[in-house]
């Protein structure tokens, strides 16, 4: 007994160094294994979200000319479907009188407080939460095009997972022949500005500079909203199909304003998708 | 106490500087090569007579809070823990053990210029390896690997030298 604690006694250096580095990787593997996630441990949380707010604020006032632009160009594309009195539906318009027509998405637009991209998996923070009506698994679009998926959310903030994250997946659809494709993201391959799409059959007719759009088939985003242009197209021989780079519509480098895409048939959808 | 709070305010100012300019730099597309990480600076720089189990706390608390910021829990966590490990395996690499004085804080201006880039540079260079053979968990595009976590090295040296004339320097 004696002796085995004189053992201890001697090596209680690298007892703890091996104590704690099982402790930080036992977070690194469950935190990326499993879905239960650590909410109060991501930048998500109330502390860490308000110092990255704090910075937002007091740094967002050199970019607004950027904000003032965006909001500039998408408000006037807004005022050209208002100005014929149409309403967007999916990707055909409907005349707003329609009686069978109900709104479907509501957008409630939120400030991106931190944004990174450059690393192997990236996350964004935006100031609204479970008091907004935030909830898991909702989508994010941004002035151009879709930003990401909702991971994590606290009280006042939410983490999204954005597109240039390696774990974030979605079907989506190629403009001209509604191919379905995947959309990933490769961190060795890609940078923040771009992305593939693969598994699309290798006779569909992809040229440079076609948009692939969302196909609202999971109930995420509305079907439409852009996503990249075409700037790199090869062939996958073995497999029959097409991998096509996209340059992202959104610059996830200075994106600063978003809106969170709240679906009233959520539910509903999510019963179909168990189903099958 | 004077010790004390200027190793405070070095843990906190590190975070800071780390996490709120370092991560913030935009260097266009290739960003993704740029991500230095140097809140290992505050390991590397204790006095040797500081205890291991010491060393190994301020590592754990260290990682940890970054981890929280940067949403990689876990993992500077455990590459800092490695790192503070192998602190004196490093040092006394490249010198004896009867050239440095236990009771100094190292920096570029107590062990010299060279050691310094020795000494933090074969540290630094460690730190991104493992960090980014880590977080990929695969070896996988080996020689990328190897060129960011040397471009990352020689940014964070050539950072850290700006932070320690600003802070440390003393004529």
């Amino acid at each position: 007994m004696r002796n085995i604690i004189l053992l201890i006694q001697k090596y209680r250096n690298f007892l703890f160094f091996l104590f704690l580095e099982f402790i930080s990787l036992f977070f690194l593997f469950s935190s990326r294994n499993s879905y239960h996630h650590y909410n109060y441990l991501s930048s998500s949380n109330s502390i860490t979200s308000s110092l990255y707010n704090f910075q937002y604020n007091m740094f967002s006032y050199f970019s607004l000319r950027e904000i003032n632009n965006d909001l500039l160009k998408e408000n006037s594309s807004l005022k050209n479907q208002v100005l014929n009195k149409d309403m967007v539906v999916g990707r055909k318009f409907i005349k707003s009188e329609d009686t069978i027509y109900q709104k479907n998405f509501l957008f409630k637009e939120v400030k991106v407080i931190n944004s990174q991209f450059k690393y192997y998996e990236n996350f964004l923070i935006v100031n609204a939460g479970k008091k907004s009506g935030v909830k898991e698994k909702m989508g994010l679009i941004g002035t151009k095009g879709i930003l990401g998926i909702v991971k994590n959310v606290s009280e006042n903030y939410a983490t999204i997972r954005p597109l240039i994250n390696p774990n974030f997946g979605l079907k989506v659809l190629h403009e001209n022949t509604n191919s379905w494709g995947d959309l990933i993201w490769v961190p060795e391959e890609n940078n923040y500005q771009n992305i593939f799409v693969k598994n699309i059959p290798i006779y569909t007719k992809v040229k440079l500079g076609d948009y692939f759009i969302t196909s609202g088939a999971e109930g995420l985003f509305p079907s439409g909203v852009k996503i990249g242009k075409v700037i790199e197209i090869n062939e996958n021989i073995e497999q029959q199909t097409l991998v096509i780079k996209l340059k992202n519509e959104e610059d996830f480098s200075r994106t600063k304003i978003g809106f969170i895409v709240f679906n009233k048939t959520a539910e509903e959808i999510k019963q179909h998708l168990i189903k099958k | 106490m004077i010790f004390e709070f200027r190793n405070i305010a070095w843990f906190i100012g590190l975070i800071v500087a780390q996490i709120f300019f370092i991560d913030y730099l935009d260097f266009g597309i290739y960003s993704s090569y740029f991500s230095p990480i140097i809140i290992c600076f505050f390991i590397l720089k204790m006095k040797l007579d500081t205890t291991v189990i010491n060393l190994l706390m301020y590592a754990f608390f260290l990682g940890f809070i970054t981890d929280i910021f940067r949403n990689t829990l876990g993992l500077n966590t455990s590459v800092l823990l490695i790192i503070t490990f192998l602190k004196p395996t490093f040092l006394y690499s490249i010198s004896s053990k009867e050239d440095i004085e236990k009771d100094v804080e190292l920096n570029m201006f107590t062990i010299g210029l060279v050691r310094y880039l020795l000494f933090f540079g074969i540290s630094i260079f460690l730190y991104h390896l493992i960090f980014f053979l880590l977080e990929q968990f695969s070896f996988n595009n080996l020689p990328i690997l190897f060129f960011k976590a040397f471009i990352n090295t020689i940014s964070a040296l050539v950072f850290l030298v700006f932070l320690q004339y600003l802070f440390i320097f003393k004529k």
